[in-house]
């Protein structure tokens, strides 16, 4: 009996002690588990309400997926393209940046000031600014930068005959001639601000692989086509920035590999920045955050007409025109996706674009016309180049020229080549697919490719006085006014009186970016302009 | 003949791959027939659609029907494969024929030749001479045919070589015979049926040579329909239509398989040696 009394009161106790466990490890859980929810849901709403609340905004890392690849890095002038730009960003930071209106706006400089009159560029200079090796940014950092930019051959500030030190904080540069994108090149394209001590001390190869700026996130790592790895900086000169741990910008040279890490979560955020990764996330059904054309930085693709090769077709005029007439060109800008019409090499509705270009409608009848008036009524044979990525653009090209009896070849080329043909001393016959930078400020762009102090198309081109006249003066024009009127005229003889060239289309974009992912800025007013000082991530 | 076609096709597998091969044929003729489509034009309202009624495995980026090129890419693999194969075979048993029956200064040379192109992996001496002869059909044939040489040389000449001194080809040179009739009525004839072989299986691997090349952007020029140059472009679009890359690689797959397997059959009836190993 006592055994039994014993037994009974052994299996009560032990049963109250597992109830007692039990209860204890409930409301363990549900302590920690309400705790975790308020304190996810304090972050919510916190992060949602005040972007200054720091406990519940900061740390996390931006993993960038990216379809591009890039070469340089670190040095003045020697980053160039869209890609190096996005991605030296975080280090490294500019004079001024872009709204979205396209207007620059000041950001490591105070204020600047473009004189016509006394062919001067005057930048004061923020105060207090550190490059992450500890140096100072100056005036003395603002010059060497813009030397060594035009030392490495860069055309952009060539018109800098000199540059002076007003005092620490203040910089003059002075111009051999009048150039009114001046601020545009020197404040941004050159405005890069990469810290002199470093490149000095390191030299340039070095100095190319590791950016040093005055930016929020310090260089950390390139592993070269695979990623490049940035740390927060703490001694960061906006205060309380930046919000994250670090930023990543992982490379993917297949695109369907970058959608599925996209759509996996190991990529936080995706730039689509080509007609055919914007097709591949439309057919997954991925929403784009942003989506549309940029003001700034975006790019175009074309068709150049060989123009100097006297026995390729496209020597004539009237063959050009044909060629362009044949072609349904917003047929193709809307079949290829990732691209708006454009019927000139300038941006609908900006200041630029000429609304009297009439341009070439699809009209085969007209077509063939010209082609009997040129003295190939039995059709006419053209060479066709382009890199191998642009081959389906060529085939459709092929497809419509071959209505109006032209035989195309089409000759893929790889990128050197392609290079050597559409840079100085270059040349081609028939018809280059290629592309180019698209921007409001065009007289720059037609110096380059239609003018004998060009650098790009400028072999295949033809260079008319009376086009190089209104290049010429749309670049030193001293008002807004007559900028546009010389811009615009240049654009008319480019297209209608010489049919240089037949635009296909203005690159547009989508931004993929999970909704953890806040105020990166990316894409919203430029191509190449981003905040990652701002970006916070609420995972 | 009866008791050859019996031996060829005694094994199922190889009157499979010759079925294979058959229908290949087929196709390659008959593909105008076949579809209503053109291969070179495409619809620019319809592109990279997803398999339907209209268009049984979708389209391409150009909007063109990828069954139709796909019918086309047959006539061109086969077209390159059998040419390329053909070259080769041409050249390389004029050499080993010649080197291995004169000997002597100009086996040395033929032989060295030789020893250089060996050394060269073929897909690598195929991409090397495509930058220099540069792409298109007949570049692709010629490239095709020179990086396969050696291997029609070598066999050759190791035929002659068991050959050249029997006693029929002796006396052939007793009684006064040319070395032509010698080398083409006598001592070619005997040795054919290994190149035979071999020239079978090598189409195989020539069709799969003009893919790679193809799939690399070192093959024939665009809009010509290719196996290869559709595999790589439907790579890239796999998560829109899978199906645009993957059924012309089983094409490539099957047309290849179908070629070694008959080759294979084909060494089965002409070295009995060799018969059931695979």
């Amino acid at each position: 009996m006592k055994k039994k009394l014993l037994a009974a009161v052994m299996a009560i106790t032990v049963l109250f002690s597992f109830t007692a466990c039990g209860n204890n490890t409930a409301e363990g859980n549900n302590t920690d588990s309400s705790s975790k929810t308020e304190k996810e849901e304090t972050v919510n709403e916190e992060g949602t309400a005040d972007l200054t609340e720091e406990d519940n905004q900061r740390g996390g890392t931006l993993i960038i997926g990216f379809e591009g690849l890039i070469t340089n890095l670190g040095y003045p002038g020697l980053i160039s393209g869209s890609n190096e730009m996005t991605i030296v960003s975080p280090a490294v930071e500019t004079l001024c940046r872009y709204d979205d209106k396209g207007n620059l706006s000041p950001w490591l400089c105070e204020t600047y000031e473009a004189n016509a009159d006394e062919l001067t560029l005057t930048v004061t200079l923020k105060k207090g600014i550190k490059f992450q090796d500890g140096t100072d940014f100056n005036a003395e950092a603002v010059k060497w930068n813009w030397e060594q930019f035009t030392a490495t051959g860069r055309s952009e500030i060539a018109s800098i005959e000199s540059i002076e030190c007003l005092d620490e904080y203040t910089v003059m540069a002075h111009l051999s001639v009048w150039n009114n994108s001046i601020a545009d090149n020197a404040l941004y394209q050159a405005g890069f601000m990469f810290s002199p001590s470093y490149a000095q001390a390191n030299g340039q190869e070095a100095a190319n692989a590791n950016p040093v700026g005055t930016g929020p996130y310090r260089f950390v790592e390139w592993d070269k086509d695979i990623k490049v790895v940035y740390e927060a900086y703490e001694d960061y000169w906006i205060e309380g920035r930046p919000y994250m741990d670090g930023i990543e910008f992982d490379f993917y040279s297949d695109l369907n590999t970058l959608v599925t890490a996209y759509q996996s979560g190991e990529v936080d955020l995706m730039p689509a920045m080509t007609g055919e990764l914007i097709q591949i996330m439309a057919s997954t059904g991925e929403v784009s955050e942003v989506s549309g054309s940029l003001v700034g930085g975006a790019g175009i693709n074309c068709v150049l007409y060989g123009c100097n090769d006297e026995t390729s077709p496209t020597s004539s005029l009237e063959v050009r025109q044909a060629i362009a007439h044949a072609v349904n060109w917003k047929e193709l800008c809307g079949a290829i996706g990732g691209m708006y019409y454009t019927n000139q090499w300038a941006i609908p509705g900006t200041w630029s674009y000429n609304e009297d270009v009439v341009g070439y409608d699809y009209n085969v009848e007209k077509a063939k016309e010209l082609l009997v008036n040129a003295g190939y009524e039995n059709g006419a044979e053209v060479n066709l180049y382009c890199v191998s990525a642009s081959t389906t653009i060529a085939t459709m090209i092929q497809q419509y020229l071959a209505q109006v009896n032209i035989t195309v070849n089409i000759e893929t080329i790889d990128q050197a080549r392609s290079d050597e043909m559409t840079g100085i001393g270059g040349g081609w016959d028939g018809l280059m697919l290629s592309t180019g930078r698209l921007d409001l400020e065009t007289a720059s762009i037609y110096e380059r490719t239609f003018t004998d102090g060009g650098v790009r198309f400028v072999g295949g081109t033809l260079h008319p006085e009376e086009l190089v006249t209104a290049i010429e003066n749309a670049k030193s024009a001293t008002t807004e006014q007559d900028r546009a009127a010389y811009s615009q005229e240049a654009s008319k003889y480019i297209i209608d009186t010489y049919c240089m060239m037949s635009p296909i289309g203005g690159t547009t974009y989508d931004l993929y970016e999970r909704d953890y992912v806040h105020d990166s800025g990316y894409l919203r007013t430029h191509l190449v302009l981003w905040t990652p000082e701002s970006c916070w991530l609420s995972k | 003949m009866k008791s050859f076609f019996k031996t060829l096709f005694k094994r199922k597998i190889v009157v499979m791959a010759a079925l294979f091969v058959l229908l290949f044929i087929i196709t390659a003729i008959l593909a105008p027939m076949m579809t209503p489509y053109d291969p070179y034009v495409g619809d620019f309202g319809d592109i990279l659609a997803k398999p339907s009624m209209q268009h049984w495995l979708g389209t391409d980026e150009a909007g063109r029907d990828v069954l139709t090129r796909i019918f086309y890419g047959a006539r061109t693999s086969l077209v390159i494969g059998v040419i390329s194969v053909l070259i080769s075979a041409v050249i390389g048993v004029l050499l080993g024929l010649i080197s291995a029956y004169y000997g002597g200064i100009i086996n040395v040379i033929i032989s060295r030749i030789i020893d250089v192109l060996m050394a060269l992996p073929s897909l690598m001496l195929a991409l090397a001479l495509g930058m220099v002869f540069g792409r298109g059909t007949l570049s692709l044939m010629i490239i095709l045919g020179v990086s396969t040489i050696p291997t029609y040389t070598r066999i050759m000449s190791a035929q002659v070589l068991s050959i050249k001194n029997q006693d029929y080809i002796l006396a052939e040179k007793v009684v006064g015979a040319e070395n032509k009739r010698i080398l083409f009525s006598h001592i070619l004839p005997n040795c054919f049926s290994p190149i035979l072989v071999v020239l079978t299986t090598n189409i195989g691997g020539t069709i799969l040579a003009e893919s790679s090349l193809s799939f690399l952007g070192m093959g024939i020029n665009p809009p010509m329909a290719s196996w290869g140059a559709m595999v790589s472009a439907g790579c890239s679009k796999i998560l829109i239509n899978p199906v645009y890359g993957i059924a012309p690689g089983i094409c490539v797959c099957l047309l290849v398989y179908g070629f070694n397997v008959l080759g294979d059959g084909l060494r089965d009836v002409l070295d009995p040696r060799l018969r059931g190993s695979i």
